[in-house]
């Protein structure tokens, strides 16, 4: 077995991604410094990859205590966050340099 | 043996190493905020058989973008009764190496370099960021790493250290944990607390309490750890 092959493989058990399933994808937009949508309804029990794409000219950051993450798009740019496996409930969101407007939600549901 | 058990192993052999110094300051979590900047100050205080030792940092520290993360300190060392005097400086490089969430676990690595201030003494360590959500609410974050010392008034060696931390994520201001410091000076563990204020903003307070008992007759019966970073 060469080098390559074995730091592939070992990379691969360090990750998990040895057996890596398809996950389930959503899209978030950011304009005028709202989510669209407001309210995603995901599945429970699954890793899902949000892709969150800013359309406006300036920065945000999603952050959520509920769903533990916080990530930054820059303005014009996409930012993906992978969530869960979660059990079924509603996950509230926010853009932290606008809270009042970009507020959204995250229902998970069987 | 199945793929948890496999990467459990690894886990392991990467952190089953010879025990070593390491100063019980925090334990580090794999991640980088893109463009966050912050300001920290941070004390450990330890019972040396009634003689108390604090050892102070303060640090400015930038993310340059969402994988990296640098920090300079100035170390500060005292014994109460005498006066402070300069410790040294350091130098940390924070690399978040996998997306939050996307593999089994969270992966990052972390360069330290450091210097004393009037001796001859240097040092240099990369340590392993690991960090699992087990639950929701349940976090366990682990750091191994391997350093090396030198200088002309030091002996020349190896040591390494783990870090480990259980974490329950109760509220955004309070986060009780339990914690493991284990090094060749030290074997020592403890209860802590942690949250976040938020200011206005995108500013916010982290801080973080630890108290931490000896595990063996080596270590301080008692040491006191805790911080404040200031991210703006």
């Amino acid at each position: 077995m060469n080098n390559s092959i074995k730091y592939t493989l070992f990379a691969s058990l360090l990750l998990g991604a040895t057996t890596k399933a398809e996950v389930p994808t959503f899209t978030l937009e950011i304009r005028d410094h709202l989510f669209y949508p407001a309210q995603l309804v995901v599945p429970a029990n699954t890793k899902v990859k949000l892709i969150i794409i800013n359309r406006d000219a300036t920065p945000e950051e999603f952050e959520s205590y509920e769903l533990n993450r916080e990530k930054i798009i820059m303005g014009g740019a996409k930012a993906i966050i992978f969530i869960g496996p979660l059990l079924p409930g509603d996950y509230p969101f926010f853009g932290e340099f606008n809270p009042k407007t970009a507020q959204g939600l995250i229902r998970v549901e069987n | 043996m199945n793929k948890f058990s496999i990467q459990c192993g690894l886990l392991l052999c990467t952190l089953n190493t010879l025990p070593v110094y390491a100063e019980m300051n925090r334990v580090y979590h794999p991640y980088v905020e893109q463009y966050e900047r912050e300001l920290e100050y941070g004390f450990t205080l330890r019972d040396f058989n009634n003689e108390k030792e604090l050892l102070n940092r303060a640090g400015i520290g930038y993310a340059w973008n969402d994988k990296i993360f640098t920090e300079v300190y100035l170390l500060t060392e005292s014994i109460t009764h005498e006066g402070k005097q300069i410790r040294g400086y350091e130098a940390e490089i924070k690399w978040q190496l996998t997306e939050q969430g996307e593999y089994w676990a969270d992966w990052g690595l972390l360069l330290e370099a450091g210097t004393a201030r009037e001796i001859s003494s240097h040092e240099i360590s990369l340590g392993i960021l690991w960090e699992k959500e087990l639950t929701n609410r349940w976090v366990a974050t682990a750091n191994a790493s391997a350093e090396y010392e030198y200088g002309s008034d030091i002996v020349d060696e190896f040591e390494t250290a783990l870090r480990a931390q259980l974490r329950y994520r109760y509220s955004v201001t309070i986060e009780p944990a339990i914690e493991f410091y284990l090094d060749d000076q030290d074997w020592a563990a403890g209860p802590a607390l942690m949250g976040t204020v938020k200011l206005s903003g995108r500013k916010q307070m982290r801080w973080e309490l630890g108290l931490l008992f000896g595990l063996d007759e080596g270590t301080p019966e008692n040491t006191v750890r805790g911080g404040f970073e200031f991210e703006f």
